[in-house]
Order: C-alpha cells, then sequence, then structure tokens
C-alpha cells in the first residue's frame, strides 16, 4: 500500500467532533474494496425533514444564480456554489385524491416514489418502488450493501399513525417494492458493525471462514426449507415467505462479496457507542455513517430520515418545548412560526455539516461532494396547510461534474418531483421513461 | 323481538366498525346521527336514494379498470351487492359523510340527498346477519421481537435477548403481532441470521483445546542458538519465546522439557518469563539426553501472552580438566501450556441441546440424532417431516466432516434450525384453501402459548396436542386456567395491555420542564411500572375488566406517591395501595394515562377525551378536517381567555362541533389532573371548571363522576375489550364478518362477571380463534390457491 497522502491529525482537525473517521482516501483508489472498480462512482442521498418548512424563511428571493438566502438556509452559505434550492417541484400523489385526510403519511410516502399510498393501517399497504430502491437494483451488485437506510428515529410504537394509515407509510421513505418498505437503521453502532462485523474486531481468520461457511450452509438449508414451506401456503402467506427468500438471496450476494475482499476496520476508527441523546449529535453522527459508507464505497445510494413523518419530537435544546407536528399546525400564529423557524433552521445546520463533511473528502481531483447527488427536503411545504406542491427541496453535488450548481431554480408549480428522480438516475448511469407521475426530465441544472 | 335482535347486532355494528380502518363510523352510530331522525319518516330505500347517485354522480370517475383511488362502483347494481362489499362501502359512507365526495366541481349533492343515502347505508349494515359465520384466515405469522426473544429463552433457556437489536416491529390495528403487517426486510434478516449464530455459540459450547505444544526448535530465539533435532541450544544467555492465545481467564500449566550441560560451580538456570515479567526459575541439573520435565502454575488472562525460556547464566571453562564440564548450555526440547485447568461450568443451555455426550467417538452422530431431534420438534412446535430431519442430519454430517467436533456441528444444526422460515414464522398450512377447517392440536398449542405467554408452547401443551386432547373444550379450559397462573402469563398486561392502553407512547413524551418541573426517567418508569401491575394484579387475582375504569386501588412507590401527593408510602418499592379518596380511580388516575394524553406544555382535554372514547369505549372520533388549528400554550392569557374558553370558541365552528362535543367534556372532567398527572384545581392562575355535559345528557363534574358514567356504558367496554383481544389474540385485523363473534365474547364475559378470565376463555372458545376459514373475497390479494410459485 502507498503511504497516506494525508496524516491522520490532519484528517481529524477537519472533523466534527463525533467520529474519528479514518483518512480513507488515503486507501483509494488500491483499497482492497474499490478494486475492478470505477474509482469515484457516482453517489445518491436523499435526507428527510418532516412537517414541512416555514417557506417565507426558505424560498431565496431572486432567480438563477442571483439570489439571496432566507435564515432557513444561512447555514449552507458557505457552499454557495455547491448546491441549488429548487422551487416549484410537486408531488401530486401525496395530495389526497378523494381519501381524505392523512397528509403526512402520505407525504412520505410519496416522497421517493411518485406513487399514491393505499389508504389502509392494515393489512395491504401499498405504495410504488423508491427511487433508491430502483437506483439500488442496478447499482447495488458492484457494493457490499445496494442501499442503506438510515434515520434517528424507530418505526412509530403504537396505533395508526395518520388518520388511518399505517405507521409503515409514515416511517419509511424506501419502498423495495409496492408492498414493503424497508425499516431503517437508527443506531450508529449496529450500522457501523453491518459495515465492519461485530465486537471481535481481532477475529482470527480461520475462525472468520468458518464462520462465513456455517452461514452459507444456514442458507442453503433455510432456502430449500421456505421452497418447500411456500409450497403448502395461499398466496397471502407466499408473499410474506417472498420477503424472506429475498433477504436470503441478498444476504448470499453479500456473503460472496465478502469473501471476495475482506474489509478491515481501518485502524483508528472509533466504533460509535450506539444513539446519542443530543440530538444533533445523532443526526451528525447517522450522517457520518452515510459519508463512510460513500467514501468505502459499501454503498452508493442512502436515504435518512432525519425524522419520521409526523414527528411530534421536541426541540428543548433550541428552545423549543411544543411538538414539531404540533408547532406545524401553526395556523398563522407568530410565535409557532418563529418556532418552525428554528427547527427547519436546526436541520439546515445538521445538513450543512453533512455537506461539508462531504466536501472535506478528497476524490481524485474533486471531492466527495462533486461524485454525489444529495436530495434534501420533504414532502409538505407548508405544515398547516398540508399542501404537497412547491415543495421544499435542496440539491447538492455535482454528479460527477454533470451539475451545474448554484442556482435557485424556479420551476412552474406542479412539476412532478418524479422528473428530478428521471434526471438523477440518468446521472447514475440507469435509463428509465418513466417514474412514479414524472412527465419528463428536469431542465436547468443537467 | 326483531327490534331487540336489530338492536344488538347496531352494537355490534358499533364495535367492529371501531376495529375496522373507519373507526369512526362508530361514534356515528353511537350518538345516533342525523340520519335517525330522517328515519321516522319513509325509510330510504336503495334504488330510491342510492343508486341514482351513484349513476349519476359517483359513477363517471369510479368505474371500471381505470377508477379513481381504484374505487370500481360500477360492481354496485343490486342491495345484495353492497352487502357483500361491506369494506369498500364503509369507504364511500365514511367519504359521502364526511363531505368529501363527491369533490368540489363534481355533481354536488343537496343536505338530504346526502343524509338518506348515508342513512341507507348505515343500517344497511346494521342489519348483518349473525347465520353466515366466516372465522377468518390469519396471514403466516412472523415472530415479533418479544416473541423471539421469549421462544429463544423457553426453547434454549438462556436467555440473551438478541432480539432488541432487531428494527423495530410493524405495528397495524394497534399490535405488533398482526400477521398481515409484519414484514420480514432484508435488514431484519441478515439481524435473524446474526442472532441466530450468537445464540447458537452462546448456547451450545465448544470443547476447549486444553494443550498447546512447541518444540524448541520452532520457537524464537532472542541470543545464540541452534537447533538439535527438534530442540534448541542455547549456548549463551538469551532466550526462546513464543506466543500463547489463552481462550479465558483461569489457571494453567507451563511444562518445559529441557536438560543442561554443566560448567562451573552451578547448574544451569532457567528462568521462565511470561509477558516479559520472570515468575520462576528453575536449577537444570540433568543432562540433556536425559530431558526432564520442568512445570511451575500460572494464571493467565483471556488473550495472548509471550511465554519466554531465559537461559541467564551461561559459563565458559575451556580448560576444565573434564571436556564434558568446559561449557554450561541450556537445552529446550519443548514448551507446553496446559489449561485452563479448572472445568468451566457448561452453559445450562448445553446439556439440554446435548442431553448426553457422544458414547465414544465414532457414535457421534447418534448422540447428534439424539440431541437435534427432541430440539428440531420443539424449535418448530410440531413434530418435523422425516425430510426435515433427514436433511438437518445433512447438514450436521458436513459441518462434521468439516470440522471434526460434535459441538460445532450441533452449533450449526442449531443455527439454521433459529434461521429457518418453520421456527421464525408461526405458518398454519392449507391443504384445501377453498375449506375452512378446525386447527389441529399443535396449531392450537401454539396459538395459546402466543396469545398468552408470548412464547411457544411448554411441555405440557405439546404433549396435550400431540395426543388430541387439546381439541377438547374442558382440557382447553383448564390449560388456560394453568396458563394464566403462570408467570409467563405477564406477557398478558405487558405486551396486551401495554400496547390497549397505549403506553408506548410514554416513551416519547417529554413535558416541559419549566411548567412541571423535571420529569425524570425514573419518574416515567414509575409510571410505567404502576399500570403494569395494575393490570397484573386484574391478571393474577382474576379481577373485573371494570376495575381498569373504577379500580380503587394502584401501585405505587414512594416517588410516584409523593408525585400525587398520597401519603404513607416510603421507600422505592412498589406495593398495592388502596386509593385514601375519590380522585383517583381505574386507568384514568394514572399518571402514564394522564401524561402519554398531554401537550408538552398543557393538558390536552381534547386527546384525553379521545383517548377514553378510543382505548375504553371503542368509539373513537373521526380524523380532524385538515386546517383544523391547534390552540396555544396554557399559561399565556391569549385574549384573556382560559383553554376551556378557547376550546368552547373552536367548538362554534360546525365543522368541530360534533366531534368536540363528544371528547372535550370528558377531557375536562380530568382536568383536575395536570399535564404530569398531579391533582390540580386551578390553571395558569384561574380555577378550573371541569364540568360539562355528555352528547347522551349526562352531567360530568369531576372524574369521579366521569368515572361512574364511564361504569354505564360498560357494554361498550366489554365489546372494545373482545375486539382488541380477539385481534392481539389472533394477530389480524378485524372485519365486518367478525362481529358476531365480539358479540358473543362481549356477552360471555357479562355473564361471568366481568372477569379477566371469561375474556380470555371466550376468546380462546371463539371460532376465529380455532378455526382457518378461507381467505375473504374482497380483500385486496384475493387470488388465493396453493402452488409453488416461489424458486429460492
Amino acid at each position: 500500500m502507498n503511504p497516506p497522502s494525508m496524516s491522520r491529525r490532519t484528517v481529524l482537525r477537519g472533523l466534527g467532533t463525533m467520529v474519528a473517521l479514518p483518512a480513507l482516501e488515503a486507501f483509494s483508489p488500491v483499497s482492497a474494496f474499490a478494486q475492478g472498480k470505477p474509482a469515484h462512482p457516482i453517489r445518491a442521498a436523499f435526507l428527510f425533514v418532516p412537517n414541512g418548512i416555514n417557506m417565507d424563511h426558505w424560498r431565496p428571493t431572486g432567480e438563477g444564480s442571483s439570489f439571496e438566502l432566507k435564515s432557513i438556509l444561512e447555514p449552507l452559505a458557505d457552499l454557495r456554489g455547491e448546491f441549488s434550492v429548487l422551487t416549484g417541484l410537486t408531488q401530486r400523489n401525496a395530495f389526497a385524491l378523494g381519501d381524505g385526510p392523512g397528509d403526512h403519511a402520505r407525504s412520505s410516502a410519496a416522497w421517493l416514489t411518485g406513487v399514491h399510498p393505499k389508504k389502509t393501517d392494515g393489512s395491504d399497504i401499498r405504495c410504488g418502488i423508491s427511487v433508491d430502491q430502483l437506483a439500488g437494483m442496478h447499482l447495488g451488485k458492484h457494493t457490499r450493501f445496494g442501499t442503506l437506510e438510515i434515520g434517528c428515529e424507530r418505526g412509530a410504537l403504537a396505533g395508526n399513525c395518520d388518520s388511518g394509515y399505517s405507521c409503515a407509510y409514515s416511517s419509511a421513505i424506501s419502498w423495495k417494492t409496492e408492498t414493503t418498505p424497508l425499516p431503517k437503521e437508527v443506531n450508529p453502532r449496529l450500522v457501523f458493525e453491518r459495515f465492519f462485523g461485530g465486537g471481535d474486531t481481532a477475529e482470527a481468520a480461520g475462525a472468520r471462514a468458518d464462520r462465513l461457511r456455517a452461514r452459507k450452509s444456514v442458507l442453503d438449508f433455510v432456502s430449500e426449507d421456505a421452497a418447500r414451506l411456500a409450497g403448502q401456503l395461499g398466496a397471502r402467506d407466499r408473499m410474506k415467505l417472498d420477503e424472506y427468500l429475498t433477504g436470503v438471496r441478498e444476504i448470499e450476494e453479500r456473503l460472496a462479496k465478502i469473501e471476495k475482499d475482506a474489509l478491515e476496520v481501518p485502524a483508528g476508527f472509533e466504533r460509535p457507542k450506539g444513539a446519542p441523546a443530543d440530538y444533533g449529535e445523532h443526526i451528525r453522527i447517522m450522517g457520518d455513517m452515510m459519508v463512510l459508507a460513500f467514501q468505502a464505497d459499501l454503498t452508493r445510494i442512502c436515504t435518512f430520515m432525519f425524522a419520521n413523518e409526523g414527528s411530534n419530537r421536541n426541540y428543548r435544546q433550541i428552545g423549543v418545548s411544543d411538538g414539531h407536528h404540533d408547532i406545524s399546525h401553526h395556523g398563522g400564529d407568530e410565535a409557532k412560526l418563529e418556532a418552525k423557524r428554528k427547527i427547519d433552521l436546526f436541520h439546515t445546520q445538521q445538513l450543512a455539516y453533512i455537506l461539508k463533511r462531504m466536501a472535506a473528502i478528497r476524490e481524485g481531483d474533486g471531492t466527495l461532494l462533486d461524485n454525489c447527488m444529495v436530495l434534501y427536503g420533504g414532502g409538505i411545504s407548508d405544515g398547516n396547510r398540508h399542501n404537497h406542491d412547491d415543495l421544499p427541496l435542496i440539491f447538492a453535488g455535482r454528479g460527477g461534474g454533470t451539475i451545474e450548481q448554484g442556482k435557485h431554480a424556479v420551476y412552474p408549480n406542479g412539476t412532478p418531483m418524479a422528473n428530478l428522480f428521471l434526471s438523477m438516475l440518468d446521472r447514475l448511469g440507469i435509463r428509465e421513461d418513466k417514474f412514479g407521475d414524472s412527465s419528463g426530465r428536469i431542465e436547468r441544472l443537467f | 323481538m326483531a327490534n331487540a335482535r336489530k338492536a344488538a347486532n347496531k352494537r355490534a355494528w358499533v364495535v367492529l366498525a371501531a376495529a375496522s380502518g373507519f373507526p369512526w363510523l362508530a361514534y356515528h352510530l353511537a350518538t345516533q346521527s342525523q340520519a335517525d331522525q330522517a328515519a321516522r319518516q319513509t325509510p330510504p330505500t336503495f334504488a330510491r336514494d342510492v343508486k341514482p347517485i351513484l349513476d349519476r354522480t359517483c359513477l363517471p370517475c369510479h368505474r371500471g379498470k381505470d377508477a379513481m383511488g381504484d374505487l370500481d362502483l360500477s360492481v354496485f347494481k343490486t342491495e345484495k351487492s353492497v352487502v357483500d362489499g361491506a369494506e369498500t362501502w364503509i369507504r364511500v359512507l365514511e367519504n359521502v359523510r364526511a363531505g368529501h365526495m363527491p369533490p368540489e366541481g363534481a355533481d354536488t349533492l343537496r343536505p338530504e340527498q346526502r343524509s338518506r343515502f348515508v342513512q341507507w347505508v348505515e343500517t344497511t349494515f346494521a342489519n348483518a346477519n349473525c347465520d353466515i359465520r366466516e372465522p377468518g384466515r390469519v396471514t403466516i405469522r412472523r415472530l415479533n421481537r418479544t416473541e423471539y426473544n421469549n421462544t429463544v429463552r423457553d426453547l434454549l433457556g438462556i436467555d440473551l435477548r438478541p432480539a432488541d437489536d432487531f428494527p423495530s416491529d410493524d405495528v397495524g390495528y394497534g399490535f405488533d403481532n398482526i400477521g398481515d403487517v409484519l414484514s420480514m426486510s432484508p435488514l431484519l434478516m441478515e439481524k435473524v441470521l446474526d442472532a441466530a449464530d450468537r445464540v447458537a455459540r452462546a448456547a451450545v459450547a465448544l470443547p476447549e483445546t486444553k494443550t498447546f505444544k512447541v518444540n524448541g526448535s520452532e520457537m524464537t530465539s532472542t541470543g545464540n542458538s541452534n537447533e538439535v533435532g527438534s530442540a534448541a541450544l542455547l549456548f549463551s544467555n538469551g532466550s526462546l519465546v513464543t506466543q500463547h492465545n489463552a481462550p479465558r481467564l483461569g489457571p494453567y500449566k507451563v511444562r518445559i522439557v529441557a536438560g543442561a550441560t554443566k560448567a562451573g560451580d552451578e547448574d544451569a538456570r532457567m528462568a521462565v518469563l511470561v509477558d516479559r515479567r520472570e515468575v520462576s526459575a528453575f536449577s537444570v541439573s540433568n543432562e540433556p539426553d536425559k530431558p526432564a520435565v520442568y512445570e511451575l502454575p500460572i494464571d493467565l488472562a483471556a488473550g495472548r501472552h509471550r511465554i519466554e525460556v531465559a537461559f541467564t547464566n551461561d559459563h565458559f571453562d575451556p580448560n576444565h580438566a573434564d571436556p564434558k564440564r568446559r561449557d554450561r548450555n541450556l537445552q529446550v526440547e519443548s514448551v507446553e501450556v496446559l489449561g485452563p485447568l479448572d472445568d468451566q461450568p457448561l452453559p445450562p443451555s448445553h446439556r439440554r441441546i446435548i442431553p448426553k455426550d457422544p458414547a465414544a467417538p465414532d457414535q457421534h452422530r447418534k448422540a447428534a440424532e439424539e440431541a437435534l431431534r427432541p430440539l428440531l420438534a420443539k424449535a418448530y412446535r410440531r413434530p418435523p417431516e422425516p425430510s426435515e430431519f433427514e436433511r438437518l442430519m445433512a447438514l450436521y454430517d458436513s459441518v462434521y466432516a468439516d470440522s471434526k467436533v460434535f459441538e460445532r456441528a450441533i452449533q450449526v444444526c442449531l443455527q439454521a434450525v433459529l434461521s429457518s422460515p418453520h421456527f421464525l414464522f408461526r405458518a398454519e398450512t392449507d391443504p384445501a384453501p377453498d375449506k375452512p377447517r378446525a386447527l389441529n392440536g399443535y396449531e392450537v398449542a401454539s396459538r395459546l402459548s402466543y396469545f398468552l405467554w408470548a412464547s411457544m408452547p411448554d411441555d405440557r401443551l405439546f404433549s396435550l396436542a400431540a395426543n388430541g386432547s387439546l381439541l377438547k373444550p374442558e382440557v382447553r379450559k383448564a390449560e388456560v386456567k394453568r396458563m394464566l397462573a403462570d408467570p409467563k402469563a405477564r406477557s398478558l398486561g405487558d405486551d396486551f395491555v401495554y400496547q390497549w392502553l397505549q403506553l408506548p407512547r410514554l416513551r416519547e413524551v417529554s413535558p416541559d420542564p419549566e411548567r412541571f418541573g423535571p420529569f425524570p426517567a425514573t419518574l416515567r418508569d414509575a409510571m410505567r411500572t404502576e399500570t403494569l401491575l395494575f393490570a397484573k394484579e386484574v391478571i393474577e387475582k382474576d379481577l373485573s375488566l371494570l376495575e381498569f375504569i373504577d379500580g380503587r386501588f394502584t401501585f405505587l412507590n414512594e416517588p410516584l406517591a409523593a408525585h400525587y401527593g398520597i401519603p404513607g408510602v416510603s421507600g422505592n418499592e412498589f406495593r398495592k395501595v388502596t386509593l385514601p379518596d375519590d380522585k383517583r380511580g381505574g386507568v384514568l388516575g394514572h399518571g402514564s394515562i394522564l401524561t402519554l394524553t398531554s401537550n408538552p406544555t398543557r393538558t390536552s382535554p381534547v386527546k384525553r377525551g379521545k383517548w377514553v372514547l378510543e382505548q375504553l369505549l371503542g368509539t373513537p372520533p373521526p380524523p380532524p378536517p385538515p386546517g383544523a388549528g391547534d390552540l396555544p400554550d396554557e399559561g399565556k392569557k391569549v385574549e384573556g381567555k382560559t383553554l376551556r374558553e378557547r376550546l368552547e370558541d373552536h367548538r362554534k365552528d360546525p365543522a368541530c362541533a360534533t366531534c368536540h362535543a363528544r371528547m372535550d367534556p370528558i377531557g375536562f372532567a380530568l382536568d383536575n389532573f395536570d399535564a404530569v398527572g398531579r391533582w390540580r384545581t386551578e390553571d395558569g392562575g384561574m380555577p378550573l371548571d371541569v364540568t360539562g355535559v355528555l352528547p347522551g345528557g349526562e352531567r360530568v363534574s369531576s372524574p369521579a363522576t366521569l368515572r361512574k358514567v364511564l361504569l354505564s356504558k360498560a357494554d361498550l367496554l366489554r365489546k372494545n375489550m373482545a375486539n382488541k383481544m380477539l385481534t392481539y389474540a389472533i394477530g389480524r385485523g378485524l372485519r365486518f364478518s367478525d362481529q358476531c363473534f365480539v358479540d358473543e365474547i362481549a356477552a360471555a364475559i357479562a355473564k361471568r362477571g366481568d372477569r379477566f378470565s371469561a375474556l380470555v376463555e371466550a376468546v380462546v372458545e371463539s371460532e376465529p380463534f380455532l378455526t382457518r376459514g378461507v381467505p375473504t373475497s374482497n380483500s385486496a390479494t384475493s387470488k388465493e390457491g396453493t402452488g409453488a410459485s416461489t424458486q429460492p
């Protein structure tokens, strides 16, 4: 291995206080896990915030490249040339369309799918495959994890979550199939252990090989079990068993990759201890995990829910005692609008941390951020009106140099957000003619 | 008589509407909606009041394959077809009544048109027919996190709680054990496989390798040395070094085989250093050709250790008369580390899985069969097919051939069993998919054990399943009694009651410390403990279900009692306390419920009212219309008005009035409890007004009077309990065809003094619990059938 071109200390100084990320750049492009792959693939991340935004303090004044940032986007000022604000994009399928109340659940379900979710709080949830999962289907073969789903709040704990919509709709944005929303990992330690294995990092090579061999025999055994069982079941039961088999197949594929190239925890890397009590720290450390996954090319696609849709957590650390959802129904009340603005600002501060991390990592002639596409925002515009047009969206990263950033791009209101997805998929090398309710590709950035 | 029947059916309908996806229907039925007044005139008919509206107003959008909202109404041509399409029509009813449909721009309905349309649908379904019995079909159920942990514990006797790291379980119909809703994501699959690996390693111990031997010639020399055969000869001061990896902390023995040549007055000195510290030294007097054994005991911690044998007194005397005494050298044949020498006790699970070790090495396969056959039957909760057992033995053979270690092969087999769908799912197969069938003994055993214990059946249930006696009602009755007396029945409180009362939400609340003082985790835990101990008492003592509404006792420790202002409780232990006055009673006096139904900054009469309607009476109000406002914080005077006055303003809006007239008086009657459940008589400096009138005309003026009103509605509570517990027990959402079963369960409870055990027994004896029905016709995935479409 070449000597590292950057000392660990240099890196640490540039980083946040959460996790000492290793200078993985020093390992690439000859790192074991990058062999035979493009040195700097294009990655995509989708970062979600709930309950709408105080749009008066979000929407920039001016258009094109001459625009002025409002206070919520102020934390991104240093990154001005690295991102754009998108105005006017719409998720039409998050509207009621005859289904009555439930805008929160619909907005998260439709956000990356562009599909109108079926109103049910039970057995027959249905939405559509999400853009990240579609991308994962194509790109997953290159990396150990096809996609990564992370967040800061577990799935909901009790009851139906929104006016007769299953909790699945508001606690997931990734849909593997139209009936399979994906749970997310909320504990940074467990994310890390998925990447690098459990506690015993010094596990001898022999023991590791033995474990992998056993795992393979087990998978063979259970797939046959499942196939035989499927023959005795009705259609509905078989769907559940199909989920099981999909899981088995994914892990079989991953095992094959693990055997090919062993991934070691880079020296000096600190294993996160668990979910920190401080919410900002939690978001940042999960962001670190995402950055690590991109940097080490463990995955190229990530979704990250800062909070579940409809989340009612309080933000006492920034002086907001009431719940986020309660506040978002501001009814024009000045105090609530101000509290909402503070929450929105708090979230973009965390976004700024993550984007700066990505911008600080060198990749070839550019940065990790240059090779990424990061979409940030939500599926509700004004939390009081529950409208799903004029959505608040930030789009960062240059997609490998194919995207011109630093703009306030204003689209005719009602432009399907799915048009953006088609254009993003293009950048990932995936050619689709239609996604969700798309009506074409998006202009002005590409 | 016909009227009484009709009334009974209507009550059933109320409860089932609550169970359905559209629970607020129950509320409308319970409150005698405007439709009832219209009914005094000519009753509406399908032909006159419904069909024309369907044809003219609905069908333009809701027709055929591309119907809006996937809702094709063109199939409803007759009254009969509407009755068969109950689920669809509840959706129609909800939307038409709420004014969501027809939408703006479509043909509008006059108020009386709308009202007669709504009335017809309501009355049609109130007359449901209990002669048609549809026990329903439960979708294959994955073990949820609780069940997984408990099952591993009861199967292996090892309490690792591996599922605590699994993603949270999906919740449907208020519970986390609903087969249709529980999914198996790739992430969960990965965690399940990891857990199986971890559990297998913890449950079965591998034999310890107790000897480690290295020849002198294989050791690293730090000085001058020669190889002499397999030995090493140190001919000047220096050391031989090796590394030893100790499997665990314990006593070990180092054994060195060595000899020495002589010179000078002393014998060769051989020091032994562990991790660079000298632990002992020997005088080596025997000649190299007569090597002797030198041993010393040492204690080693787990991990790698540096073992060093040092020669420290080299002597050279080339002029000595005796050529055999001219050069003192140390020759080391070998170094062994033996141990750990104490016998680590096997984990209890080890002997449970492997009752007998192989009698001789060549009989390992027989021992494996003896271990794996019962394990497989218990893990799959039924006798395995011969082919299933053969496949497991084939796996055993392959791992044994590979490792030559009996215990390792058992470990991997256990890992496979714990990863198998037969373990992870509770499958009930469909030999003839179109016919309902009684469940077999093993299926009943599992339904019972997962219902009452959230775990697998025990040996007794297995044996009653094997001899078929579990299919007899009297045997089941005795078993229910036995199982309820078992400590594992606590799960009915910790899982069923916990979710029924929405206690998981207590974890999410965070009352504002500026208004309510600190809310430490200990207080939160104490609140949860109070309610769970209360539930445990009702279950264990087989008390009346009405105790949940008006129990005159609770469980307190000193901090919680101080929080409530109840004197005479000291120490951190919880104990049963008879309530000193009528301020508190039942769960509505519990800090847990009062806090989880409050906002962080104030009480919420609306949330409390809604909670009572939803969780206790089973008649929830519909969700608020979009854009409905929320109220500002208490404490701040808004236009000089109290919270109550502001809520009353809110109720002037006709869109809000009907529902709030039901929720608010209930909530206000509880407003003597602040947002963390402490008693108070004023709010924000203003005296509280807790009086109110419910839509039925009942006056409430305190928590105590509210409890009395609720007791007068015991019928609703019974049905609600029947509905909730049946849902939890069978793991599926209830449908309209289940209303008659719920009715029967509720009637059975009332007959037996509302005892908790009466509810459990009635649920167990119900058809949905004991029968596997046919797939319901209008479900989203109605095309059922058997056949293997799935390939691995």
